[in-house]
């Protein structure tokens, strides 16, 4: 700020023409209502995006890229133009910008760090946290082996690392060129596809990976040596996004009963298999980054299988149902998986005892087995077993224990391939997570009408749900100390601070505010039930009484409705979508607010950790900057060229600086009919409407009181004879207002958007006694606080500010103001007891405070 | 009325999300492929009352699949969904015999009423088709 007014200092000295002097604050107006502008667009997106988390939506990876980028320039203009409205005063908001939104491009391309590690990795070391080094499949063979314990084939992983090393050595990412192709064009893909996988059959695995792989091999054999003769192995895909972001599941290549000799061969076969068709479209179309095409590879224990299967541990198509499903076939699994044989189906049920609800067991003519050399060969299955189940009771019952040891583990039902040796010993081939695809059967919340009292049946939902608890009024921040566990928040207004107790609060009611405010974006965060712009709940709910707020249908209700609340409470399975997992983590670091409370010291750009903590702080610090913009000491220089006078029937001397369209003429005295500024229109008819005090102190001491304060003040006797100064535009109004010994500052943007408006009041000096001075404030405060201000008092100092209220209310509010101000002029000489001040309380409330007063 | 859908969407999510949406709110019967190549086919095959497909999928987009579908049958009223990014394309395969299209992201409702609507124009299509039957044969 110094340096800012420093500059204007220097303008003082030397006058530059009076346009350059007036530009300033027309520049920086324009860069004020851009900011308001780009501010309301962050928060529409972000509102936006949150409705999409609701379940109620159907929307595409693509539909999050868009909105986040168009969130992207928003935040990036906000910032900007602030930095023009302060003159560079916040440089730091580009550090923070700039670390936010490196977050979020990690997100949106999923560049996902390919840690550098050996080649090959045993199963041995292997757990699930080294996905992105082994891929998910190997990741979790790995958890089951070395955390659960239970039995995997032994086995190795061909690294993510080494796949990086393998593209590097041979210049594959300059040879495989993907970005040629267009999507619609099937040929063009196929082409490409065959090319590229041509390409990778045609290199050479680097020298040291080749060995690594030979070394990981020989000892897989030692392991595995008296299971079987000469081992062989599966060598399997196990991608790094596989199941992640989109579904690939079954389309890449698995060689199965693999010799060692051939082992790097099948490396090269699985690897190129992630350039199928398929993938290279949704590199293409999904904005998939070559990054993400990156494989690790399992080199697995081949197990000849007497049986196998796929088993679930809940039933995908009703979780309800509580049973586990089982399919097996004869022979290798592929011939379950692929649909080649119907397999025999067990259910089982999920509780103790374990019992085997159905049995069915088709009969299975042909199998899949491993060929004694290598590779594999359909034979027929032996007449004596073809009609028989393939697992015995017993079998089918440890199976399913199995499933449940593996869903306990991993917290979420499993879908799990399984393998049964000729020694009748179970091995876990896989698991991943079952997708459950149905919803619970989706009971549909009617409002409810019959048997219970509806309280207000109006109101904007920000965050959908049914809550109930006893009613809590929050009007200041020690309310929210005292907020008890469980109730309902109700208050006038909305306010960002109400986040202390969203963990506490079962719901939340306010009179005003809309859903797309920086509370209602809390709300969904914390997902309270949220119910705003209900205009009566102040008036008509009563505090400790037990409501039901039903932010599903808009209604609130007497008493406490258990079926309400029940229904509110379900869970929506499209939750765990790829494409909804996705839009949630992108919202991790775009929505959740940190930045609360202005006067905290963490309020600043170090702090900000979201895009909404940037838009909140840059909205908050843009309203101090054009606060001080009267403050500044060129403005009596413009004043007599730039300023227009107000002929208006007032004790006042007001000059008016229009930065646009905040008065209809050119000439340099108006009438108040031509101010067209919303703000200043509302305060000017209120104060023209008031009967003005006559001269003041009729109480001597009073009188001697102003006189003894004066002399100490050099500067007060200029004061007396300053006239007041607005600057103003069609929608806003910094109004300056020297009421003979003290000053006054109203700040207004009252616009179409209740998200842009406010109104600030900074009241300060007098020139009576500190006591009568401190008594007028206590008077104002008080009065303010009943027209919802937020007023800070700090000794004769008045910070007083409401925000985020509609059009109408906001100039009923000015209207308040100022018949205040004109009640309130000189009152202080009369204040001489602290029961004047309630007195004179008492008779502003009952002749002047209505806010239809005409 | 029970009606059989066919649902094309070469991404696997939005294909059970649409399928779950369906065969949740409604008692139509739903088929799904992920591979346009195959609905032909299916078309042939089944006796099909509508057919939602997502505009852009690779090897056949929405508006190439719905010329083969009308090849078939031209009283099967096709739905495209697209992003809104598209929206031309969509206005472009409504002009090529598309009944109607969705832009993404849609709330669930707004395709169920879609389907109610493209069902209820196929009932009167066949209406009208019977109608000028009876007065040919009249």
């Amino acid at each position: 700020m110094r340096r800012l007014l420093n500059i204007f200092r220097r303008k003082v000295v030397a006058p530059k023409p009076v346009q350059e002097e007036g530009r300033p604050f027309k520049e920086r107006y324009v860069y004020f209502k851009r900011l308001l502008s780009e501010n309301n667009t962050v928060l529409e997106i972000m509102a936006d995006m949150e409705e999409k988390l609701s379940g109620e939506y159907i929307f595409d990876m693509n539909y999050v890229r868009t909105s986040c980028s168009k969130l992207v320039d928003s935040v990036q203009n906000i910032i900007v133009n602030l930095d023009k409205l302060s003159k560079g005063k916040y440089p730091n908001l580009y550090f923070a910008f700039a670390k936010i939104n490196s977050k979020i491009e990690a997100t949106l391309t999923n560049k996902t760090e390919i840690p550098v590690t050996d080649f090959t990795i045993p199963f041995d070391s292997v757990t699930k946290d080294m996905v992105n080094s082994v891929g998910g499949k190997n990741a979790n063979l790995g958890e089951i082996k070395n955390k659960i314990g239970l039995p995997v084939p032994e086995g190795f992983c061909i690294t993510a690392y080494a796949f990086k090393k393998f593209i590097e050595f041979n210049d594959l990412k300059n040879k495989i060129i993907l970005s040629s192709v267009d999507i619609v064009d099937m040929e063009g893909l196929n082409r490409i596809s065959r090319e590229a996988r041509d390409l990778i059959m045609n290199s050479q695995i680097p020298p040291d990976i080749e060995s690594s792989i030979s070394n990981a091999f020989s000892e897989l054999s030692r392991k595995i040596s008296s299971r079987a003769g000469s081992p062989t192995a599966s060598v399997r895909s196990s991608a790094i996004h596989e199941d992640a972001k989109f579904t690939f599941a079954g389309q890449y290549k698995t060689a199965l009963n693999v010799k060692a000799d051939n082992v790097i061969e099948n490396y090269k076969r699985v690897i190129s298999s992630l350039f199928n068709t398929r993938a290279i479209f949704y590199y293409k179309s999904k904005g998939f980054e070559e990054e993400d095409m990156v494989m690790a590879v399992g080199v697995v224990e081949m197990i000849d299988a007497k049986a196998s299967g796929v088993m679930y541990s809940s039933d995908p198509t009703d979780a309800e149902k509580n049973d586990i499903i089982i399919n097996a076939v004869w022979g290798l699994g592929k011939y379950a998986v692929d649909g080649t044989v119907a397999p025999n189906v067990y259910i089982v049920s999920r509780d103790e005892p374990r019992t085997i609800l159905e049995k069915t067991t088709p009969v299975q003519e042909v199998m899949l087995k491993c060929n004694p050399k290598e590779d594999v060969v359909e034979v027929e299955v032996p007449e004596e077993i073809r009609a028989a189940s393939c697992l015995t009771d017993d079998q089918i019952k440890f199976l399913a224990d199995y499933a449940l040891v593996l869903e306990k583990h991993y917290n979420i039902p499993q879908d799990i391939e399984w393998v049964l040796d000729e020694k009748n010993k179970f091995f876990i081939l896989q698991t991943r997570p079952l997708r459950i695809l149905k919803e619970k059967p989706v009971k549909n919340i009617q409002a409810i009408t019959d048997g219970y009292k509806i309280l207000i049946n109006k109101g904007q939902i920000a965050c959908k749900g049914v809550g109930a608890g006893k009613v809590f009024f929050v009007k200041n921040d020690e309310d929210l100390q005292k907020f008890p566990e469980g109730a309902v928040l109700v208050a006038k207004h909305t306010s960002p601070k109400f986040v202390k107790v969203m963990n506490k609060a079962s719901a939340i009611v306010a009179d005003v505010g809309g859903i797309t405010g920086h509370m209602a974006s809390l709300s969904r965060e914390y997902n309270v039930p949220t119910l705003l712009d209900t205009q009566v709940a102040m008036k008509t709910l009563e505090a400790g009484k037990e409501i039901t707020v039903d932010a599903i249908n808009g209604n609130i209700y007497e008493g406490r409705i258990e079926e309400l609340i029940e229904a509110g409470k379900r869970e929506n399975p499209f939750k765990d979508t790829a494409v909804f997992k996705f839009l949630r983590a992108l919202l991790n670091n775009i929505v959740p607010l940190k930045l609360i409370d202005p006067e905290d010291e963490k309020f600043s750009p170090d702090y900000c950790e979201t895009f909404h903590d940037i838009t909140r702080f840059a909205h908050e610090v843009a309203m101090k900057e054009m606060f001080q913009i009267a403050d500044s000491p060129n403005i009596p220089n413009i004043r007599k060229r730039e300023a227009v006078k107000i002929e208006v029937k007032i004790p006042l001397e007001i000059y008016v600086i229009d930065l646009d369209g905040g008065i209809k003429s050119d000439s340099k005295k108006i009438t108040p009919d031509q101010i067209l500024s919303i703000p200043m229109n509302a305060l000017l008819q209120g104060m023209m409407a008031m009967e003005w005090p006559g001269p003041p102190p009729i109480n001597v001491k009073g009188f001697f009181s102003v006189i003894a304060s004066t002399t100490m003040q050099p500067h007060s006797e200029k004061l007396l004879w300053e006239p007041s100064f607005a600057i103003i535009s069609r929608e806003y109004m910094n109004f300056n207002i020297r009421l003979g010994y003290h000053i006054q500052t109203v700040e207004a943007f009252v616009g179409d958007n209740i998200n842009d408006n406010y109104v600030r009041f900074l009241f300060k000096g007098g020139g009576a006694s500190i006591d009568r001075r401190a008594r007028r404030t206590r008077l104002i405060k008080e009065i303010l606080e009943l027209t919802d201000f937020d007023v800070k008092r700090t000794g004769d100092v008045l910070d007083a500010r409401v925000t985020k209220y509609d059009k109408s209310n906001l100039l009923k509010k000015l209207g308040i103001l100022a018949r205040l101000t004109a009640y309130t002029k000189q009152l202080d000489m009369t204040l001489f007891n602290d029961a004047m001040v309630d007195w004179y309380i008492k008779e502003f409330l009952s002749k002047y405070y209505t806010e239809d007063w005409e | 009325m029970t009606a059989n859908i066919l649902i094309v969407d070469d991404e696997l999510d939005m294909l059970a999300l649409l399928a779950m949406i369906v065969s949740e709110k409604t008692d139509h019967k739903v088929t799904t492929t992920n591979n346009p190549l195959e609905v032909v086919q299916f078309v042939k095959k089944g006796d099909f009352d509508l057919v939602i497909s997502d505009l852009k999928m690779p090897g056949m987009n929405g508006i190439e699949l719905a010329g083969e579908i009308r090849k078939i049958d031209k009283n099967i009223p096709i739905l495209v969904i697209t992003a809104y990014a598209s929206i031309e394309s969509a206005e472009e395969a409504v002009s090529k015999g598309v009944y109607d299209y969705i832009t993404k992201p849609f709330r669930k409702e707004q395709i169920l009423i879609a389907i109610n609507r493209a069902l209820e124009w196929k009932n009167m299509r066949s209406e009208l088709e019977k109608l000028r039957g009876q007065g040919k044969e009249g």
